[in-house]
């Protein structure tokens, strides 16, 4: 199987998170997304500052969100797919 | 010496420019399109650049010839209006070579963006490609004697294009790529009927006719493909 890339790791998360309602646990998103740990750290990282997805504490859990920036990440991600496919490039 | 100039019939002349002006709309909004999506995945497939390189060059050798042709065509009815014979002579002779200029420019983008284009699909091509750029000059410098190589030349690009198309749409049965393989079929056609252009010179508004089909079934599947992938992200939303 090919490599991922950065921005396939990056949609793989944001469609995890948007699969499951919008919302997700953490350690389900490692799983969900296929990283390892320290992957997850990284790439959150990223979402995070890139201001794709958010953290919110609820009780005792902190759950990610996805953010109206991030669903419209996922909207030109999935064009550009379909156009990638179409196009065969 | 006016009738050298223009190949369209005179009726016909100004709209073929109307034709070429959605050409280059079509060609200019793949490009744009392809670069938004070459930046989204952080410059990771430069595919998506040369695509982008290829419909740009496209649309500025139909942005060329468009414009070569409004000066020449605009010149030509000054002049008819003019007439006093000495000016009108001087007048046509520096518009011959400014067409001559200007068609040269036209034929030379539109073989490099086709080539280009030929060469994205083509991923495991082991084509020498100096040696293609050379082939490509010298079709576009014979192709000002004879217009009729720049046409052999770019059906032949068409139809690899089409050709490849139609594997990929072997591979993944997608009906946008079944109508990109139509398009670029019906644009291949457009080519061989500019070919007698000069021995019938009403061809060439069938030619144009085609060439637009050909460029609207273009557009429909840039349309259907944008919709396709909102389509999925709206099925994940809900």
């Amino acid at each position: 199987m090919a490599r991922r890339s950065r921005t396939n790791i990056i949609n793989d998360m944001l469609d995890s998170i948007q699969i499951k309602g919008g919302r997700i646990r953490q350690t389900h998103l490692m799983y969900k997304a296929n990283l390892s740990h320290n992957q997850l750290k990284v790439y959150l990282e990223d979402l995070l500052s890139s201001e794709l997805v958010k953290k919110i504490k609820n009780k005792n859990c902190t759950y990610l969100i996805i953010t109206d920036k991030g669903c419209e990440f996922l909207e030109k991600f999935r064009q550009m797919q379909e156009f990638e496919k179409s196009f065969g490039l | 010496m006016v009738t050298q100039v223009m190949i369209s019939p005179d009726w016909f002349a100004s709209k073929d420019m109307i034709i070429q002006g959605f050409s280059v709309l079509v060609l200019l909004l793949i490009a744009a399109f392809s670069t938004k999506f070459y930046f989204l995945k952080k410059k990771e497939n430069k595919n998506y650049l040369y695509f982008a390189v290829s419909f740009l060059l496209m649309a500025i050798s139909f942005l060329w010839k468009v414009a070569t042709d409004i000066t020449v065509f605009y010149d030509i009815i000054h002049t008819k209006q003019a007439g006093i014979f000495t000016i009108t002579y001087k007048t046509i002779y520096a518009e011959k070579i400014l067409f001559v200029a200007g068609h040269f420019a036209h034929y030379l983008l539109m073989l490099l963006g086709l080539y280009i284009l030929y060469v994205v699909l083509n991923k495991k091509s082991t084509m020498n490609h100096l040696l293609i750029l050379y082939f490509i000059l010298i079709t576009t410098i014979f192709s000002n004697f004879s217009y009729f190589i720049f046409h052999l030349t770019a059906l032949v690009l068409l139809m690899g294009i089409a050709y490849r198309y139609y594997a990929v749409y072997r591979k993944n049965k997608r009906k946008s790529t079944k109508l990109l393989f139509a398009s670029f079929c019906i644009l291949a056609l457009s080519q061989l009927l500019f070919m007698p252009v000069k021995l019938y010179v009403n061809i060439y508004v069938l030619a144009q006719a085609v060439q637009l089909l050909g460029f609207l079934l273009l557009l429909i599947t840039f349309i259907l493909v944008l919709y396709n992938g909102k389509k999925k992200s709206n099925k994940h939303n809900k």
